[in-house]
């Protein structure tokens, strides 16, 4: 899994490529997890270069989403592939974690 | 036909989904198709890795992929009787984030894309097969 992440703000943007699945997505968790515990309270996710997602993955993802909102803070996903935004909204994953079309959009949800 | 053996382990299993990935790509197979075969042999076999067994022994589990018409998938593991069809609690897809139960959305996600499962017990063998839906429009000759 490809993880960069850079911060604007108090917003935490990290750009993951590849597969959020049980290979990449304990990495992925933990290095988000880390994010949140520097103080970060908003977490932008782009996903713009995840192509696949797994039960694993969402896992993660609701595992940030529920720690996220224990902290009192945000969090959104941008640029999802369609096969992976399909997986998102076949989950019900849609109507708790917003998911803007691209970074601009989703930092305004984050304002 | 793609016949391929692996161990009740994860490391195995991300061998296999490679080396079918790999199999899948001389072949005329959607990409939308193709996620679907990944999803479906990640979330089952993970299934069988983690529940089928009692002891700390290896196993082998068995996959055929016919990628006719219609393209079925079958997987056979020596574990204890499980019908995947029947025995999984249902998901839970609405309410807040914090009441959202963390796992059990695997085999759902598959039937929401259409797979059609049909578990049977052979002997000493959980066999399941798994149907992928037509693909819709057909792909004909895949020159992209």
């Amino acid at each position: 899994m490809e993880l960069s992440v850079e911060k604007r703000n108090d917003v935490a943007i990290v750009a993951a490529g590849g597969r959020l699945d049980a290979g990449g997505a304990p990495e992925f968790e933990t290095r988000c997890k880390a994010l949140l515990q520097e103080g970060a309270k908003r977490l932008l996710l782009d996903l713009a270069k995840v192509d696949y997602v797994s039960s694993a993955g969402l896992r993660s993802l609701l595992v940030l989403a529920k720690a996220v909102k224990s902290a009192g803070g945000a969090m959104a996903l941008c640029s999802l592939a369609p096969a992976v935004r399909d997986v998102m909204t076949i989950s019900g994953f849609d109507n708790i974690l917003p998911l803007a079309a691209d970074r601009a959009a989703a930092l305004d949800l984050l304002k | 036909m793609i016949e391929l053996s692996m161990a009740n382990d994860s490391a195995d299993l991300a061998r296999v989904l490679d080396e079918i990935d790999a199999r899948l790509a001389e072949l005329p197979v959607s990409p939308k198709r193709k996620y679907a075969v990944r999803l479906a042999l990640d979330e089952l076999l993970s299934n069988v890795i983690r529940y089928a067994y009692d002891d700390a022994a290896a196993h082998r589990i068995e996959l055929r992929l016919d990628p006719g018409a219609p393209f079925v998938l079958t997987i056979a593991d020596d574990g204890k009787p499980f019908d995947p069809t029947a025995d999984a609690p249902p998901p839970v897809l609405a309410g807040p984030v914090e009441d959202r139960p963390i796992g059990g959305l695997g085999l759902h996600i598959l039937k929401q894309m259409g797979l059609k499962l049909a578990y049977r017990r052979d002997g000493q063998h959980n066999v399941l097969r798994v149907e992928f839906p037509e693909e819709v429009p057909p792909c004909r000759p895949c020159s992209t």
